[in-house]
């Protein structure tokens, strides 16, 4: 019983986190074509050329690192790195005790 | 011991430590004396380098360089050796980051009380600092990334180690952006509104990061249990990295900004408390079954407090970044109630507890006074709740005034017990942050030591 409300929290969790992550790229999505739309329009001449020209920069650059990590397998077992963070402070503090 | 062993830098860190309340201490100084202005009692007037105005953006740019940079880089020169198993590039690389660091923070502060302000919101610095501070950030970049590539061979990248590297390539790019177009290329209502991107992307793409990137490696480590999920955490970075950008524009409403391009940054910013809200509960999730250290732990305490803050400042950007409730609060004292909960209620406090933790393992020196640090606890979180509700209610109050216009002069007399209650407040938080400090000093002397020091 109990381990069935735990699995219900989870699930919602996870609805919310995914629901509300597919909302957050729509919406960029949207944004995104807004302010390149004024750059043919004309409309406070700059300001949108400068924006999009920074984020496709910036965001290319994020998108090969992404490509990176997917092709080395970073994302076939998502969890792993956070138990070896843990191993690693575990030695850190022995080198600290001296031991 | 070889560096592969301890790759980890105690002086520096410490210096960085050190630097960072030093310029706490000059920026909360600048905000006394500056909210004295509003009570009309500022004791500096009539001396042209210490106008009142030249010192807000002292508060301000101290604030966000000196204190929260120099706080921020001596947890990641903790963090990153520790969670990537290699030092930065080059101890010597690292010094002189250190030193240019605060040589360009007082210079920063001269330039302004002199006069050279640069028309930018936290742009300030004069114009002839920005090619060393576009510098220095590309040093920082080539002192931390090559540890983070190493690791990278080794095993997938924590989380933590992602956030940097996304701050270190973004806050290049951004004060490029923010300091250099809008002075020389694209002057006028066009460069206001890249402006406004650079303030949001400033706080939002180096600060954020940054300091989430140190939570997700101090949390699970001080109470050694893993973040909940990890894939939730990349989640949430990969969301960031790719749709937190261009946010700035809600700094802007009703301004000459294309009305459609102002109705999708209003969806957008409320997106983004959603997934806000995600990173929070990877958080909560992980504290489950650990609640005591709450009680218990100085550090986490500060963190998750930090943490509750954040939420609630999200949620209240999610209110303020809507059209209607920026014809009442833009230009009053809501915004400001909005950057003191950010700044200093997420951010500082999250420093303050990473230097909690850290003091006596780099002094090897036990805590002089458990109890001061209950004080600087408690002193600053009732100070910055008394003072975000305090603003909070005045922006409102100044909004419907002016909403209703009434006489600007009206607006100010109801202001003024608004005020002083913040004085009041920025009293309480001094106090806190001057126990922390003296409590430091008294720990640094002390006869007790914990445990062997390692340097
Ligand atoms: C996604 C979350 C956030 C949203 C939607 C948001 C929204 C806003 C908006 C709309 C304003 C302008 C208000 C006005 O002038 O009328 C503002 C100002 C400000 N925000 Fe945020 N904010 C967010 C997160 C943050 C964070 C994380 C920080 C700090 C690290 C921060 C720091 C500031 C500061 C310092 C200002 C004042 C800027 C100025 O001087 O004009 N904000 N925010
Ligand atoms: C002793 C406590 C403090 C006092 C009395 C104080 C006072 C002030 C005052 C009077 C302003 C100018 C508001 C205006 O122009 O209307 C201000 C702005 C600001 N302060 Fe503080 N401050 C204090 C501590 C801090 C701390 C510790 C931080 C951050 C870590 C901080 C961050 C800021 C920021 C970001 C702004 C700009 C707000 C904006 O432009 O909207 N302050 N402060």
């Amino acid at each position: 019983m109990k381990k069935d409300k735990k699995e219900w929290a989870v699930f919602i969790l996870w609805t919310w986190v995914i629901s509300g992550v597919t909302f957050a790229s729509l919406t960029f999505v949207y944004k995104f074509f807004e302010i390149a739309r004024t750059v043919p329009m004309g409309e406070v001449t700059g300001f949108a050329v400068i924006q999009v020209i920074t984020y496709l920069l910036i965001a290319i650059g994020f998108f090969f690192l992404f490509l990176w990590s997917f092709l080395k397998g970073d994302f076939k077992d998502m969890e792993k790195a956070k138990y070896r963070i843990l191993e690693m402070e575990e030695k850190m503090r022995e080198i600290e005790r001296g031991t | 011991m070889n560096e592969r062993q301890n790759p980890v830098n105690y002086n520096l860190v410490t210096a960085h430590i050190i630097a960072a309340l030093i310029f706490l201490i000059m920026s909360i100084t600048a905000g006394l004396l500056y909210s004295l202005q509003f009570l009309n009692h500022y004791p500096l007037q009539g001396i042209e380098f210490f106008s009142p105005g030249r010192v807000r953006m002292v508060h301000t740019n101290a604030v966000a360089y000196g204190w929260l940079l120099n706080g921020l880089l001596s947890g990641m020169y903790w963090a990153v050796p520790r969670t990537s198993g290699y030092p930065v590039l080059s101890r010597q690389l690292s010094w002189l980051i250190f030193w240019f660091l605060q040589i360009l923070v007082l210079a920063t502060a001269v330039g302004i009380l002199g006069g050279y302000a640069q028309a930018i919101e936290f742009g300030e610095t004069p114009i002839f600092v920005d090619p060393f501070i576009t510098l220095g950030l590309f040093l920082l970049a080539t002192n931390f990334i090559p540890p983070i590539l190493k690791s990278s061979k080794d095993a997938p990248l924590y989380v933590s180690l992602w956030y940097f590297i996304g701050a270190l390539v973004w806050i290049i790019m951004v004060y490029i952006m923010g300091n250099y177009i809008p002075q020389f290329f694209v002057p006028g209502a066009a460069g206001a509104a890249i402006t406004g991107n650079y303030i949001h992307d400033f706080v939002g793409l180096l600060i954020t990061p940054l300091g989430w990137g140190l939570m997700y490696f101090f949390v699970p480590t001080i109470i050694k249990k893993p973040i909940w999920s990890h894939t939730l955490s990349l989640m949430g970075f990969w969301g960031l990295a790719f749709f937190y950008p261009m946010q700035g524009i809600h700094h802007f409403m009703w301004s000459p900004v294309p009305m459609h391009v102002q109705y999708s940054a209003v969806v957008a910013s409320i997106a983004i408390e959603v997934v806000v809200t995600s990173v929070l509960a990877n958080f909560i999730m992980t504290l489950k079954g650990s609640g005591d250290y709450l009680r218990t732990n100085y550090p986490i305490r500060w963190f998750y407090t930090g943490m509750v803050f954040y939420w609630v400042t999200c949620f209240q950007c999610a209110i303020q970044s809507t059209l209607t409730a920026q014809k009442l609060i833009h230009f009053t004292d809501w915004v400001v109630a909005h950057a003191h909960l950010v700044m200093f209620g997420v951010f500082s406090f999250w420093l303050m507890g990473i230097i909690t933790e850290l003091w006596p393992r780099l002094t090897g020196k036990e805590w002089y006074s458990h109890s001061l640090n209950g004080w600087a606890y408690w002193l600053c979180t009732l100070g910055i709740i008394l003072m975000f509700i305090d603003l909070t209610i005045g922006g409102v109050v100044q909004g419907f005034i002016w909403w209703g216009l009434n006489p600007f002069m009206d607006s100010i007399r109801f202001s003024v017990p608004f005020w002083f209650v913040r004085t009041l407040s920025g009293l309480m938080i001094s106090g806190g942050i001057i126990s922390l400090i003296y409590n430091l000093s008294m720990t640094a002397k002390n006869k007790n030591l914990i445990k062997p020091l390692i340097h």
